[in-house]
């Protein structure tokens, strides 16, 4: 009777130690998968910010407002863009290296 | 009963940990908006350390005794060595701006001419390269070294001319490949685009009038005074103010466009 007894117990305090292994193995799970996806999304972010070097941002362009709003944000950025093109321009147009050096 | 909690404990966490993954591959239409240009860097500050050899170059020959002809002769011809070592860097890193730089996506025949006058340069700077050991006196020198810089102009011509027709050409590539999709968008959703499209319009004629005169004083960079730069940069200052226009405006439809249908938010 005590060994019919004992197995049921012993199944009784193992089911909780695997769920809470496969708990823990879903937590690792998603925050992996949420951390590919992010890091796939900021690849990707990079990759189209190339011709304009930048951190960027995903904007919903499902609706007019966002549709507006990412309008915005990509000229606001061609402009910083500008300036600092600009500002670049002026450093090298006040170089001293195409002057002629006493020889 | 219990193997079907802890099946049901399981799912629970497991949506709650990856919804966030979810929701990021969900198939909502997106524009990646850029927020924060990265700077630039000038082709002066690119090539510093060839221009601190440069520099100590030239005052080793200028040290040199004046009766030392030989020793004269061994250092201004390191010094034109040094002035086209430097050259040749700064074209490099010209070059990386449309190759693989921020204007690697503009407009093809754009990246070709600019990539043609660069490569006339390094042509150039190859034939100075090769004199250096035809040189017999120091006057020779001398000359080959004005040479150097005056028939390629590679920091106040050929620098501020590349990074200007990479500029404009942005200008021109952000409005066709990022701005017209969503103008079209807008016009679809009812949007009077009327006001911003005149301003982006304005600063494609800007943008273009710009590109004409840096490609221009890229090609000339020998002989072209820099007044060609300038009336570029202004050109290239009338895109961007067209530009700021155009984004006020933009700001004005998203306003209204949230006003109008607030469940968009």
């Amino acid at each position: 009777m005590s060994v019919q007894f004992e197995k049921p117990q012993t199944a009784k305090k193992i089911i909780p130690i695997i769920v809470a292994l496969l708990l823990i193995a879903a937590i690792i799970g998603g925050a992996a998968w949420f951390y590919l996806s992010q890091k796939k999304t900021n690849t990707a972010g990079s990759e189209t910010a190339t011709s304009t070097p930048t951190a960027s941002t995903e904007i919903d362009t499902s609706a007019p407002t966002g549709q507006a709003t990412a309008v915005k944000t990509n000229l606001t950025s061609t402009i910083q863009q500008l300036n600092n093109e600009l500002s670049a321009m002026a450093a090298d147009q006040s170089s001293t290296e195409d002057a002629t050096p006493t020889l | 009963m219990r193997r079907l909690l802890s099946s049901l404990v399981l799912a629970i966490g497991f949506i709650l940990v990856a919804s966030p993954a979810l929701a990021q591959t969900s198939a909502t239409p997106t524009a990646t908006a850029t927020v924060t240009a990265a700077p630039i860097v000038s082709i002066s500050d690119l090539t510093q350390t060839n221009r601190n050899t440069l520099r100590a170059a030239l005052q080793a020959y200028q040290a040199a005794k004046a009766t030392d002809t030989v020793q004269r002769m061994e250092l201004i011809q390191r010094f034109i060595t040094a002035q086209i070592t430097t050259r040749t860097t700064a074209v490099t890193k010209m070059e990386d701006v449309f190759n693989i730089g921020r204007c690697k996506n503009v407009d093809a025949t754009a990246k070709t001419d600019v990539l043609a006058q660069l490569t006339a340069i390094n042509t150039n700077l190859t034939t100075e390269q090769q004199g250096i050991t035809t040189l017999t006196t120091v006057d020779e020198a001398k000359t080959l070294s004005q040479d150097v810089i005056q028939s390629n102009r590679v920091f106040v011509i050929a620098a501020p001319a590349v990074y200007g027709t990479c500029a404009s050409q942005t200008v021109l590539y952000v409005k066709s490949s990022k701005i017209d999709p969503l103008v079209i968008k807008l016009k679809a959703a009812g949007k009077d685009t009327t006001a911003m499209e005149t301003d982006l319009n304005l600063a494609v004629t800007d943008a273009t009038a710009a590109y004409t005169s840096f490609l221009n004083a890229l090609k000339t960079r020998s002989t072209t005074p820099i007044d060609l730069i300038t009336t570029g940069k202004s050109s290239l200052t009338k895109a961007r103010n067209d530009l700021t226009n155009a984004a006020s405006e933009a700001q004005k439809l998203a306003d209204s466009s949230a006003t109008a249908t607030p469940t968009t938010q």
